[in-house]
């Protein structure tokens, strides 16, 4: 990752802390296609900005489906999102929306 | 059913069916987590969607939307293909090397003895030619030099050269400087230190700052000044220990006393050391203030910067011409020449080094060769490994880039270790002939080193490993598992071609040695005018008292200790000499003879070498006496003054008439002196070619005793026994027991002498013959190394003839005409490259054309015995093949 982060990227960044930690949900809230919010966590998670995780198995045996896959951002990322808010002010006013507290996979 | 059912969901679910393909293509370490990330995302959605009721086409379409963003995301995982891959390959190169050890460690080593001296050259290359004179813009740095009608670069009379300094409009700044050495006293045991005389803008000019003090003021070079001296890092440490409060301090030199205005840095270098810099202008000889008088006087100049060399040059020959025409008495036929001060202090080594880097690089590729025939050999083991590869779906490039990996494992190994045989070799090379190179001190591993050092390995890397790959992946792979995996003809052919390669690259390499060996032998077999064995000789300087008293008492004190000398046990003879030195200082003077018009100008006059000597030299040195005789105790100040001339000032002078008793004139103030005799002639300027290339021949010889007063500093040749440590001793026991001031420098035998002068040839020769004796000895392991393998492989075709009656010579010569057939073209090939070749080294052979023929008939010869054995050895073998053993195989 270079010295600034892209906006795109601020903006996925932005999202995990909101809450929003699957891919789809990332596109979801940002409006973001596939091909830009995937490749973009993991580019993220190379430079150490997010980590992934798997679900709980029983959750997804439960539900007859695969595990789905979660990022969570780390230390780094954090910091890094925090230099990125300083440089786009508008990512200021996406903090006030947290994702409701219903997170769906750990919730069913 | 099952399956049925599974192909009706994903047609019915498209989206699932598509991250399926698409997975195909990630890297297969990522797949599975990938296919599992998607499929479950897009599962959880149709779940939610299905709960919510609104799993509609229209989101079902969505949802084959997101899917085909896997698409991008799957292309931009595909680096970590690569990545895997190349681990992959590196793993598994590390694994198959280490299988095979002692089949590793020779080709590291072999690569090791190539890229190292290549290495090491390059390093030398880099640090004498490459790198730029340690000095800031040190491409605006020139030598300044008078031209005279026969000689180039002459020196420059100091009156001149301070008009130079004046009416010159292209530099930045001019100095002049001279060679000198100082008596230094009062510090420690008294020692002849080397010292330079030069004007006050000689450290500006450089741009070199002292480390420690100040630099020269204008006002101090001239005389009257106060005496002020620069000393070297060396000095201070040696004499001073490194005292950082020595400026200010006070320096005896020539029993007069300097204040130490500051040190140089200790890394400060122009061509040979000197510990001591004083002040030119408060040099206050005669000679200083003539326009004829060139003292040895070099100036060096730094051109300003939007000026060329050209306009530089012009610029002196202008300032020049207004001095012939303002003093044409003393200047006529008299220029002004400017050479690079790079070029003057490596040109002259420039051809040998390029030339033995090209040399080097034949040992490089010799080493390649082999380690591809080496590779070529061993893959043939492998073809069974490959050919399964290749069946289990290995592609053609993946089994090709498999065996670059390997190859380059190889060379980078063997260039790490290179690089570590170049950084000893280079020190030691260096260390045993210090006289061989200019800025020998500034050799060493830098980055450029290193990053050719890495280039080459890479590169030795991809040619050792082309030839093996380019077979591999030609094979027809069903047709190799089929034949058991014996290797095809193509490979032999390949492995021959490599052999006469290789055989014709030590070939040119022995051809070069040779040649440079017989230059040696021919040097130091060349006459050089005097008998070198048992000589000793080394420089005295005499109290500087001496010079304070009469001349008179100056010759008896010279006189007193020259009989010391000459009566020594074990010494023969024993002679003070100044002015010239044969191969080691020179000197010369003007003279014309008596009858003929006085010339206007010194540059009408004629010129000669001069010695100025006592009685004893003739036989000290060696050198015969042609006619007449040589000088007496008897030839003093007070007799008529007499010369003694070699035959080639006679011939060339006094060309039909008897030359003793005429009489010649050396000077305006002295009287015509007489010619007594006539002596050998005497190799002055070098034993190579160097010596007919200088235009003076002419010398001449001046008895020392007629001198108007005795020299404080001479040179003293000894002939002796032998030259023993005890002797050394002796002498110098002698020399203090006349007075304990009495300093001896410089002690060598006359042989240590002429192989100093030798050196260059030397350091060319030894490292040529180095390099030559690595070729021969790659060269005839690869031919042994490919005999024997194909012996091994065709012993069953061996046994064969051997069952159906073969005799057990006709196997050998059949398998010793294989292989020199091989060592055979690869000779012709050799000799045809080294005819084109050996032309480069013209300049550097002495006694021996390019082209000898007995050279090259003697190393064709040892070549093609080496050829023999190494093929010979493999026919035994094969001669001792059993039949039914060796038909029992497969």
């Amino acid at each position: 990752m270079g010295k600034y982060l892209s906006f795109t990227v601020a903006v996925i960044l932005q999202a995990l802390d909101n809450g929003y930690q699957y891919g789809f949900d990332i596109m979801d809230i940002t409006g973001l296609p596939s091909g830009t919010v995937y490749p973009a966590l993991r580019r993220l998670e190379e430079a150490g900005y997010v980590d992934s995780k798997w679900e709980k198995h029983a959750i997804a045996q439960s539900a007859q489906r695969p595990p789905r896959k979660y990022y969570e951002l780390t230390k780094e990322g954090k910091e890094a999102l925090a230099k990125a808010v300083q440089r786009y002010s508008l990512l200021e006013r996406t903090r006030a929306q947290p994702a409701p507290k219903t997170k769906p996979s750990r919730a069913q | 059913m099952q399956d049925h059912d599974h192909r009706k969901e994903l047609f019915s679910r498209p989206h699932l069916w598509l991250i399926r393909v698409i997975g195909v293509i990630v890297p297969r370490r990522l797949r599975a987590d990938w296919r599992q990330e998607w499929e479950a995302e897009l599962r959880y959605r149709e779940l939610l969607l299905a709960e919510w009721e609104r799993l509609s086409c229209q989101n079902k379409l969505d949802l084959l939307r997101r899917s085909m963003g896997a698409c991008w995301d799957a292309l931009l995982l595909q680096p970590k293909r690569w990545e895997d891959e190349m681990f992959q390959d590196l793993r598994y190169g590390v694994r198959m090397l280490l299988k095979n050890p002692g089949f590793t460690t020779g080709i590291v080593l072999t690569l090791a003895l190539g890229i190292g001296a290549n290495a090491a050259l390059f390093s030398v290359v880099n640090g004498v030619l490459l790198n730029p004179l340690p000095f800031p813009q040190p491409e605006r740095l020139v030598m300044l030099y008078q031209s005279k009608p026969n000689f180039e670069q002459g020196a420059i009379p100091y009156p001149n050269f301070r008009d130079w300094q004046k009416e010159n409009q292209t530099f930045s700044a001019m100095a002049i400087m001279r060679g000198f050495s100082f008596s230094l006293t009062g510090a420690g045991e008294a020692e002849r230190v080397n010292a330079r005389l030069v004007s006050g803008e000689f450290f500006s000019v450089l741009g070199v700052n002292p480390a420690l003090g100040r630099n020269f003021r204008p006002d101090e070079d001239q005389p009257g000044a106060g005496p002020v001296v620069i000393i070297s890092a060396a000095l201070w440490q040696r004499k001073f220990a490194d005292a950082p409060d020595v400026v200010g301090k006070s320096l005896r030199l020539d029993d007069k006393s300097y204040t130490i205005i500051g040190v140089l840095p200790a890394d400060f270098a122009l061509f040979r050391s000197s510990d001591v810099f004083a002040l030119i202008g408060q040099w206050d000889a005669p000679p200083m203030r003539s326009r004829s008088a060139g003292l040895g006087l070099q100036g060096i100049g730094r051109i300003k910067p939007s000026v060329t060399f050209a306009q530089a040059q012009a610029d002196l020959d202008r300032v020049m011409r207004n001095l012939v025409a303002l003093y044409p008495k003393a200047n006529r036929g008299n220029g002004a020449k400017l050479v690079p001060l790079k070029e003057r202090m490596v040109g002259n080594v420039r051809l040998t080094l390029l030339l033995l880097l090209g040399a080097v690089g034949f040992v490089l590729l010799i080493a390649c060769v082999n380690v591809s025939n080496l590779l070529l050999a061993r893959s043939t083991g492998r073809t069974r490994e490959f050919a399964i590869r290749a069946a289990l779906g290995a592609g053609q490039w993946r089994l090709l880039r498999q065996q670059l990996t390997e190859s380059t494992l190889l060379s980078l190994s063997g260039g790490a270790l290179g690089l570590l045989l170049a950084a000893w070799g280079t020190q030691a090379a260096l260390g045993a002939l210090p006289t061989a190179l200019p800025r020998a001190h500034e050799v060493g591993l830098d980055g450029r080193v290193l990053l050719f050092t890495l280039a080459i390995s890479l590169g030795a890397g991809a040619l050792a490993g082309l030839a093996p790959a380019l077979k591999v992946s030609q094979w027809r792979l069903s047709e190799t598992l089929k034949e058991g995996g014996r290797g095809g003809g193509g490979r032999r052919r390949a492995q021959g071609v490599l052999v006469a390669v290789e055989m014709a690259l030590a070939l040119v390499l022995l051809i070069g040695a040779g040649l440079m060996i017989r230059t040696l032998n021919a040097l130091w077999n060349v006459d050089p005018g005097f008998r070198p064995d048992n000589v000793l000789t080394f420089g005295l300087d005499f109290p500087p008292s001496m010079s304070t008293g009469s001349p008179e008492a100056a010759h008896a004190i010279a006189r007193d200790l020259s009989d010391r000398l000459n009566s020594m046990p074990g010494v023969k003879a024993a002679s003070f000499s100044v002015g010239a030195s044969p191969l080691q200082g020179e000197d010369d003077l003007w003279f014309w003879i008596e009858g003929e018009p006085k010339p206007e100008s010194t540059s009408q006059m004629h010129m000669a070498v001069v010695y100025r000597v006592e009685p004893a030299y003739l036989t000290a040195m060696g050198i015969p006496l042609k006619r007449g005789r040589f000088f007496t105790n008897q030839d003093d100040v007070r007799s008529q003054s007499v010369v003694v001339i070699d035959e080639v000032l006679a011939h060339q002078y006094f060309p039909n008439v008897d030359p003793i008793g005429k009489r010649i004139n050396l000077g305006d103030d002295r009287d015509p002196f007489e010619i007594i005799g006539v002596v050998g002639h005497v190799k002055q300027w070098g034993l190579d070619a160097s010596d007919s290339r200088e235009s003076l021949q002419a010398q001449l010889y001046e008895p020392l005793r007629q001198l108007p007063g005795s020299p404080p500093v001479v040179n003293v040749v000894v002939r002796a026994e032998g030259a023993t440590p005890a002797l050394w001793a002796a002498l110098r026991r002698v020399t203090q027991s006349q007075s304990s001031e009495n300093i001896i420098s410089g002690a060598q035998t006359m042989n240590e002498v002429i192989a100093g002068a030798l050196a260059p040839q030397r350091f060319s020769m030894i490292l040529l013959d180095a390099f030559a004796a690595v070729a021969l000895l790659l060269a005839s392991i690869g031919l042994y190394g490919v005999i024997s393998y194909l012996v091994g492989q065709r012993t069953q075709e061996i046994g064969v003839r051997l069952a159906l009656g073969a005799q057990r010579r006709d196997v050998a010569r059949l398998v010793v005409g294989h292989g020199m057939k091989m060592a055979l073209s690869g000779v012709a090939l050799g000799l045809l490259a080294a005819l084109g070749l050996t032309r480069l080294l013209a300049e550097m052979l002495y006694g021996v054309s390019p082209t000898d023929p007995a050279t090259f008939a003697v190393i064709t010869l040892l070549l093609v015995t080496v050829a023999l054995l190494a093929c010979y050895l493999p026919a035994r073998r094969a001669t001792k093949v059993d039949p039914l053993i060796a038909l029992r195989h497969d």
